[in-house]
Parts: C-alpha cells; sequence; structure tokens
C-alpha cells in the first residue's frame, strides 16, 4: 500500500483504533484520558454523573458531606465542597433536587454561590441571594484548606 | 490478493463495531421512551398487544410491539443484556451489509474503507440511532432492512428465495416503522436502474403489499397521519412547541411541510439544519461558531461535493440510461434522499433520515473510488493535486472528527440516561404513570438497579471536551 493510500486512511483509522485503545485499557482497569470513577458525592455530581453520586448517597454517604474533587475536574486545582455545593459549580438542577430531596441543607451562601456562578438551572431552585459580596462565596469554596 | 483486501477491510468493519458496541454497552435502558414502552407490554398477551395496534392514531408499528413484547418475555429478567446485545448486533450487521455494498477489493477500497464507515458512524443521521432505543431502535432496524435490500437488488441474479427474503424485509419494514416503506422505494429504484437481483414479480408483488396496506391504513383503520399537535418540530431558529405549531399554521400547513421536505434533503447533505433547526447559520451570523457546527458543515459539505462530481462524470450514461452497479448505488442514495425527505413531511428528525444518511455514506464511497482511478488515467493529474488533497483532508479529518464526537456523546449519554433513572418517579408523575400490580414496580426497580448498580456509569471525559464536540445534536 503505497504512502499516498495511508494517508488517505489515516486521520478515521487513527480514531478508530485510538478508541480501541481506549476501549481495551478500560477493560484492563485503567482510564486514560478520563478521570476514573468518581471519588465522592460531590465529585460525581461535578462530573456530571448522577446516577453514581445517588448510588453513593443511597450506600450510605452523607449528604451534606465535604468531599474533595480533584484537580481538573472543576479547576486545575482540587476543590473541597459539599455535594450542593457542587451541584451549585456545575449549575446541576436535577441533582440539585435530588439532593434535597436526601435532606441536604440549604443554606443561604448557595444563593450567593449561584450567583457568583452566573448557572441558569440551580438559581430557580433557590431563594434570591442576601446582600453578599460579589465573588466571595466562590473564593470561600475555592479557599477552603 | 483481492480477497486479502476484501477481509482485511471486513476485519476493520469489525473492529469499528467492536468499539461501537463497547459504548453502547455503556449506555442501560433510559427512562423516556423506553420504560414507558416495556411498561405497556407487561399487561397484554402477544396477540392482544399486535391488535392493539390496530386500532393507534397516527402511527401503525404492530411489529415495533411485537419485537419488544418478545425480547421482553425472552429476557427472563436480564432486560440489559437483551436489549444492549440486539443493539450491538443491528449496528453490526449494518456495518457488514454496508461493506457489502460498498465492495472492497483493491488497495485503494481498503485506503478507503476507514472514510467509507466514519461517513456512516459519524453522521448526524445516524447518531440517535445508536443514542437511543425504544428500548430497539426501530429506525435502526429500517436502515438494516434498506441497506440488505440493496444488497439483493444489486446481486447479479435474481432468486426466488431472495425475492421472498425482500418482500419479508419489505413488510416487515413497513409494518415496524412507516419510514419502511423505503425498501419498496430502493427496490422499484433499482429495478428502473437495470439492476436485476430482485424480480420484477417481487417488485409487482411488493406494490400490491404496499397498496394493501395504504387501503388498510387509510380506508379501514383510519390511522391517519401525525397531526401538528402530535409534536415540537424545529422551524428556523428554535424549536416549535406543538402549540406554536398549531397558532403558525394549523388550516395552511402545507409550508410548514414544504420546510420540512427541504430541511430534510439539506440536513443530509450539509448537515444543516439539524433537526429542522439552522443552527449553523445562527452561529455563523451571531459569531458564536462552534467547532463542531463548522467542521460538521464542512464535511457534509465536501461529501456531496464528491457525489455531485460523480454526477456530472457520468451524465452520459445518465442520458444512455447504460448503469453499473456504481452508479446504481448512486441513483439509489438520490432516490432515497428525496423518498425519505416526503415521508418525513409532517415533522423533522435527523433520525428520520438515517437511511438516506447511510445511503450518502455508500454515495461517497463510490464517487471516492472514482475519484481516485480517474485522477490515475487523468492527463491533468497534478492539475487535479491540489483540490484532491483539499478535498479529501476535509473529507478524512472532518468525518474522522465526527465520529470521535459521535463516541464522545456517547459517553456522555451513559451518564444522562443514567441520571434520569435517579428520579424516575418524579418522571412517572409527570407522565401520569401509575405502576399497577407487582409487575411494575418490579420492572422500574430492575432498570434502576441496572442503571445504578449492576453497570455503573462509564468513566467521563473531563467536562472541557464538550468544548470540542457537541452535545445537543
Amino acid at each position: 500500500m503505497s504512502v499516498r493510500y495511508l494517508l488517505l486512511a489515516a486521520p478515521p483509522l487513527v480514531v478508530t483504533i485510538g478508541l480501541a485503545v481506549l476501549a481495551g485499557a478500560e477493560l484492563s482497569g485503567s482510564h486514560p484520558l478520563t478521570m476514573g470513577a468518581p471519588r465522592s458525592v460531590p465529585e460525581a455530581i461535578a462530573l456530571r454523573d448522577e446516577a453514581t453520586a445517588a448510588r453513593l448517597l443511597e450506600d450510605g454517604a452523607a449528604a451534606d458531606e465535604i468531599g474533595l474533587i480533584r484537580a481538573g475536574i472543576l479547576t486545575g486545582q482540587p476543590v473541597l465542597a459539599t455535594p450542593l455545593e457542587a451541584a451549585v459549580l456545575v449549575d446541576a438542577a436535577m441533582a440539585f433536587t435530588y439532593l434535597t430531596s436526601r435532606g441536604a441543607g440549604v443554606t443561604p451562601e448557595l444563593s450567593c454561590l449561584a450567583r457568583d456562578i452566573g448557572g441558569r438551572a440551580v438559581p430557580r431552585l433557590l431563594a434570591n441571594a442576601p446582600a453578599c459580596p460579589p465573588g466571595h462565596a466562590l473564593q470561600t469554596v475555592l479557599d477552603r484548606p | 490478493m483481492t480477497r486479502r483486501w476484501t477481509w482485511l477491510v471486513y476485519a476493520y468493519g469489525l473492529l469499528v463495531a467492536a468499539v461501537l458496541g463497547y459504548f453502547l454497552f455503556g449506555l442501560v435502558i433510559q427512562v423516556s421512551d423506553s420504560f414507558g414502552n416495556l411498561l405497556a407490554v407487561q399487561p397484554p398477551t402477544l396477540g392482544e398487544l399486535v391488535r392493539d395496534q390496530f386500532s393507534q392514531r397516527a402511527y401503525l408499528r404492530p411489529l415495533l410491539w411485537a419485537q419488544l413484547k418478545i425480547v421482553y418475555e425472552l429476557s427472563g429478567g436480564n432486560y440489559f443484556l437483551w436489549f444492549r446485545s440486539i443493539h450491538v448486533a443491528q449496528v453490526l450487521l449494518l456495518i457488514v451489509l454496508y461493506l457489502r455494498l460498498v465492495r472492497p477489493r483493491t488497495a485503494l477500497d481498503a485506503a478507503l474503507a476507514p472514510l467509507s464507515l466514519a461517513l456512516l458512524i459519524g453522521a448526524h443521521t445516524f447518531v440517535p440511532m445508536v443514542r437511543e432505543a425504544f428500548p430497539i431502535n426501530g429506525f435502526l432496524t429500517t436502515a438494516v432492512c434498506c441497506v440488505a435490500a440493496a444488497a439483493l437488488t444489486l446481486r447479479e441474479q435474481s432468486r426466488w428465495y431472495w425475492d421472498l427474503l425482500a418482500i419479508g424485509l419489505f413488510v416487515g419494514s413497513l409494518l415496524t416503522v412507516e419510514s419502511g416503506v423505503l425498501v419498496w422505494v430502493i427496490c422499484v429504484a433499482a429495478c428502473a436502474l437495470g439492476a436485476r437481483g430482485v424480480s420484477r414479480r417481487a417488485v409487482l408483488a411488493m406494490t400490491a403489499c404496499l397498496l394493501a396496506y395504504l387501503v388498510a391504513r387509510t380506508l379501514v383503520l383510519d390511522v391517519g397521519t401525525p397531526t401538528l399537535a402530535e409534536r415540537a418540530s424545529g422551524f428556523g431558529f428554535r424549536i416549535l412547541e406543538p402549540s406554536d405549531l398549531m397558532a403558525r399554521f394549523e388550516g395552511r400547513a402545507w409550508p410548514f411541510y414544504v420546510y420540512n421536505v427541504l430541511s430534510s434533503i439539506s440536513t443530509v447533505l450539509f448537515s444543516e439544519p439539524k433537526g429542522g433547526v439552522w443552527r449553523f447559520v445562527f452561529e455563523l451570523t451571531t459569531g458564536t461558531i462552534h467547532p463542531w457546527s463548522a467542521v460538521s458543515v464542512a464535511s457534509s459539505s465536501a461529501a456531496t461535493t464528491l457525489v455531485a462530481w460523480f454526477v456530472w462524470r457520468r451524465r452520459d450514461r445518465i442520458r444512455t440510461r447504460v448503469f453499473d452497479d456504481n452508479d446504481r448505488l448512486v441513483g439509489l442514495f438520490l432516490v432515497v434522499l428525496v423518498a425519505n425527505a416526503v415521508i418525513s413531511f409532517s415533522y423533522t428528525k435527523n433520525i428520520i433520515m438515517s437511511p438516506a444518511g447511510v445511503f450518502l455514506g455508500l454515495a461517497v464511497s463510490v464517487a471516492a473510488r472514482e475519484w481516485f482511478r480517474d485522477a490515475a488515467v487523468s492527463r491533468a493529474r497534478a492539475r487535479a493535486a491540489v483540490p484532491t488533497v483539499v478535498l479529501f483532508v476535509v473529507l478524512t479529518c472532518g468525518w474522522a472528527y465526527r465520529v470521535a464526537g459521535n463516541h464522545y456523546n456517547l459517553r456522555w449519554t451513559a451518564a444522562e440516561q443514567r441520571a434520569a433513572w435517579v428520579s424516575v418517579d418524579t418522571w412517572l408523575d409527570r407522565q401520569r404513570l401509575t405502576l399497577r400490580g407487582e409487575d411494575g414496580p418490579a420492572l422500574r426497580d430492575a432498570l434502576r438497579r441496572d442503571a445504578l448498580w449492576n453497570h455503573p456509569t462509564p468513566y467521563q471525559p473531563p467536562t472541557a471536551w464538550a468544548a470540542w464536540f457537541d452535545i445537543d445534536w
């Protein structure tokens, strides 16, 4: 087969082989190109994997517990957040509703955080933000030790 | 030597099907359009279920429901494995039949095979056939039947058993989804183009079946067609809800129907509009072009250009009506494109145009082969080098990108589908569905357990990738 033919085949071939390698790697237990399985309820929500978040909660995880969201998921730095904060950070309304139905407590700070994020879906589920300095709620979450 | 390339291409097809199958096994039975359907097939017997379909309005799909019932009963509660396996088997069958029509024999054919398959599985009309299931995707069944019918018609000689199979494919697909009428269109068009794989007698028998179906549907069963109030549909730059459609078009629906037919043709040729919405044009005018939209439009336009070039090259043959199988395949694409668009007059969705999308891939495969053969013997070889490079860089890179996006989409869909199971009771309330007896709650619990515990969400790619791959098709 000539070089010309190889060049012709290359782009879709590379994608298919890449996907095959990804599938093979996942089947053998590693997870190239992805973050792997979520390790906490907030991280599952940040990855938009609400089913895993629900599974962890229904298996006994606390709905209000602060959990680690690894670096590279929300920001370049790791973030410590509660499940509800994670739902606000990614504007996941369905997860937010589910968490409140599981007993997670809604605080006024969440309204401030939602305003800082500028989301559309979650703010509809929250009361109007109390007077709070712009950006302060978000910075509080990001600065959490 | 010839066989070596053929086997190589089929092996590659198997790899493509295996990778797609792996991603398909990441999906679960979805809540919308699937859970409700499974609840509906629980109480009645197979006979009652099929009989009830003949008194439905707007749609006549008895075999689709029969398939659901049969697989549901056969599964013995292992719904995930049975329905997912059927989905993967359908995709594998489609790929094998597709490659049979491409007829790879030479090194050039083998080099073009990755592009050819990328045109199949990277198309936006293909994506909904794998993203969704109801829980058996009737449109995928139709696409398989259409490609199988084309393969039968392009055989060298007719045989009574192939004729019977063609008739069976037509009747089966027509009673599964209305788009199944395209099997008849393909057989008639192939016959008119001089193909002899299905006899004229069989085509006449199919025509008789179609007439009987139309008479029964309109005069006996009074099924009708979907009305404006049936569902939302894209128009202009947005989706119009049924109430909006009624307000705009009630009593004078034909401009909307013409819009749908033209949009359906355009979406296959140019990936624009999608679902009736002119998204790329909107992005262009507002300066918010998404990479996915731009690549989709560019790669589809390149594919259409190649087919147009092929038709122009064969203009003498069109005049003299002497065709070979390559001409017939391109001819079938054009006929399927128009027929497919016409039958989707009442509302436009990407999935309805999936058969035309499949035949576009076949037509481009034929045209690409012709392009390189022509370039090899052309005197103006050097002059053709630049257009060849530009055209095929756009085609191969563009469609490869679309294949990657399709798989990304399946991964994202896997999480989305499972998320719906988290709050399935809320969905039931919204749909005003009540779970009756012991079977309903048992089915809900089994499917929710599958989605959340037995088959956890596949690993999700970083959300930043959404900027590169469209996730709202």
